[in-house]
């Protein structure tokens, strides 16, 4: 949207598309600078501008590319797979520019991993997951866990993470089986009434008409939203658990359960008040995960030192905003 | 503005680049021009520092201040009379005291929430007007054959409609352009294709101005002229007012506007909010429709015909109708008869 602004449009129809960078820095500060682990705070350093650059090129290119894509979609074809080959080298620019402008107890924290290294995790191994219809799943979770918070240092201290494969079999399996379970109740509501069904068939759904149609579509998205916070749960206790900076280890105890009823209370809140409660939501659900992680230091927590790097460079940053794409790390 | 005679802040220390922590205070004599920082226990001279040297940074709301000091050390401190100590830029401090929790914080609500509406009412029709001037032609009749060629491949069939018939609508079709402003004319054209049997008697414009009858259309019509100059002036219509184009803009900039300016939701409110401004594109198409039909009526009596045949169309078209339309992309025909029937009458269009 911001692409085009110039002299031509008046500068308050536009403000909030430009100052929604402003906002994101401003947002990101007020959340790092209120958490704090072991006494001490985190703090956001990169600047509205810089966001705001990366995202108008960000947005200037998708742009031309959707347009390219309408007008010739074999040109548009060739353009989706540039954009693929180029999706891990945008990810860990991402990691590299919000590692760099971050810091915890006046120290920044890095990112560096191979390019090579990612682009075996985020495109060989997707392409192996969907070969093996998807039941290697875990192995793929770990190894973005490994990838991304391997890649993560405290100034010159590394972050490293390691276990077996079982939690994450467990933790993807529980989400299936919930899942299944939301599927088997949603036909079993639906399928007494002929209507619905024929009414999926048509495109013309008749929710309108038929209030059990709607409680079963509610259904199905309760047991989703489980099945998805079930999932993030499990595998964030568990890489939390299997973390570790130097010596310093980590521990997370959310609980399924509490997260659900946070998500979908949240969910309610917002909704019904058409996004007024937005913040006070993301703030509930960020201080819950925070007084559920814990570091258990073992040495001095004063030790850490490193320099700052500049990084201005946040069209990786942008890229991830818009199209909600990361490195997957469980946090 | 150091009014409250205060020279003395306590907070902790920061070694350059390091996470080494001291409890300390920062001195700061009036009429100094050199700020000092010292260790809180045995008062020991941390650093030392020109007072004009010193980055206040950003500050954000109620929580911890962070001051940067000249080689490297920071100050942290919760104490916000560091802010009048350290002149505090006015905008600073006025956007904060605008974001404090208070009463007239329900005006910044409120002014955003009417900004917001504002901006998706009125701003993006200007935005998206721009854009489409500034899109070049050859783009859009790019996008017209290809969608062409793709219809063909997976839809459309050759028309077996005769030579006669074809020839006789696009007679209408000329009859209706050459009614259009001189400089509105370019890149009409009209097709003619075999639908399967669903798409019923059908037809659509692309936004280069290609416009497309289905075989079904143009064979129930097959006497009535003015029915078919009825949809035909309704499908120029959308090509002269830019309507396809304009949903492209809309929904690309709307979903913009919402992956960046409501940041991270968590989980299935992001779906929630693509979802749900979805729907109010629909209703936006449907205004969409009303306006083609506003056009083509104009258009159709300018050139001679009669606007009952868009009428007598869209009566035909009735049975094809579900019975609720907020979920549709077109109104109900029953309510375009309706409507057309209020346009006859007004006389608007002689």
């Amino acid at each position: 949207m911001v692409w085009h602004l110039d002299y031509q449009c008046p500068p308050s129809i536009v403000t909030l598309g430009i100052y929604s960078a402003w906002a994101k820095v401003r947002t990101k500060k007020y959340f790092y600078q209120n958490t704090y682990v072991a006494g001490r705070n985190f703090d956001y350093h990169a600047t509205g501008k810089q966001i705001l650059i990366g995202r108008i090129i960000v947005i200037a290119a998708l742009l031309v590319y959707s347009f390219l894509n309408a007008a010739s979609p074999a040109l548009g074809g060739i353009l989706a797979l540039v954009l693929l080959a180029l999706l891990p080298y945008l990810l860990v620019r991402s990691a590299k520019f919000n590692a760099r402008n971050s810091s915890w107890s006046n120290v920044r924290f890095n990112f560096d991993q191979p390019m090579g290294y990612a682009y075996k995790v985020y495109l060989l191994y997707p392409i192996l997951m969907a070969l093996t219809l998807y039941t290697t799943q875990p192995f793929w979770a770990r190894s973005t866990n490994r990838f991304g918070i391997g890649g993560h240092r405290l100034g010159k201290s590394r972050f490293t993470f390691d276990s077996g494969i079982g939690p994450f079999y467990v933790a993807a399996i529980s989400a299936v089986v919930i899942a299944a379970i939301g599927f088997g109740c949603f036909f079993l509501l639906a399928s007494g009434q002929t209507s619905f069904i024929s009414a999926l068939e048509s495109d013309v759904p008749n929710f309108e008409t038929d209030p059990k149609a709607i409680f079963a579509l509610v259904v199905l998205i309760f047991f989703f939203a489980a099945a998805q916070v079930v999932y993030h749960a499990l595998i964030r206790n568990h890489v939390f658990g299997h973390s570790k900076l130097d010596n310093h280890k980590f521990h997370s105890t959310i609980s399924a359960g509490s997260l659900l009823a946070i998500t979908l209370t949240n969910l309610v809140m917002v909704v019904f008040t058409l996004g007024l409660l937005l913040p006070f939501a993301q703030i509930r659900m960020h201080r819950y995960l925070a007084e559920n992680t814990f570091v258990e230091p073992h040495g001095s927590i004063d030790a850490f030192a490193g320099e700052i790097i500049a990084d201005s460079g946040a069209i990786g940053d942008a890229y991830s905003d818009i199209e909600g794409v990361d490195l997957g790390i469980a946090i | 503005m150091r009014s409250n005679g205060k020279t003395k802040i306590r907070g902790r220390a920061f070694k350059p680049g390091s996470s080494e922590m001291f409890e300390a205070e920062l001195v700061c004599w009036i009429n100094s021009s050199e700020v000092l920082l010292l260790r809180e226990d045995d008062r020991t001279l941390l650093t030392r520092c020109p007072a004009n040297a010193i980055d206040l940074g950003h500050v954000v709301g109620s929580g911890p201040v962070n001051v940067t000091l000249a080689d490297g050390w920071l100050f942290q401190t919760d104490d916000h009379d560091i802010t009048i100590l350290l002149n505090e830029s006015g905008l600073s401090r006025n956007l904060r005291s605008w974001e404090a929790l208070r009463p007239r914080l329900v005006s910044v609500v409120l002014t955003t929430i009417v900004c917001t509406w504002l901006l998706w009412k009125y701003g993006l029709g200007i935005l998206v007007s721009i854009a489409i001037a500034l899109t070049p032609p050859p783009v859009i009749n790019a996008m017209d054959y290809s969608a062409m060629q793709t219809l063909d491949r997976l839809l459309a069939d050759e028309t077996e409609l005769s030579d006669k018939q074809q020839d006789k609508a696009q007679g209408i079709f000329l009859d209706l352009v050459r009614e259009l402003p001189a400089d509105q004319r370019d890149g009409f054209e009209l097709h003619f294709r075999k639908f399967p049997e669903e798409f019923g008697p059908n037809a659509f414009a692309l936004p280069g101005g290609t416009v497309v009858l289905t075989d079904a259309l143009v064979n129930e019509f097959a006497k009535d002229d003015d029915a078919i100059a009825g949809v035909l002036g309704h499908e120029i219509g959308h090509k002269v007012e830019a309507h396809g184009m304009r949903q492209i803009y809309r929904s690309l900039s709307v979903y913009f506007l919402i992956a960046l300016i409501a940041g991270d939701t968590g989980p299935l409110l992001e779906e929630f909010l693509l979802e749900g401004q979805l729907l109010l594109q629909l209703s936006f198409s449907r205004d969409h429709e009303r306006a083609a039909d506003d056009f083509g009526l104009t258009l159709m009596s300018k050139a001679g015909y009669d606007p009952e045949g868009l009428k007598r169309f869209f009566a035909a078209l009735e049975k094809y109708d579900g019975d609720s339309d907020w979920y549709s992309t077109h109104p109900l025909s029953k309510d375009r008869v309706d409507s057309i029937e209020n346009f006859i009458e007004s006389g608007e269009y002689r």
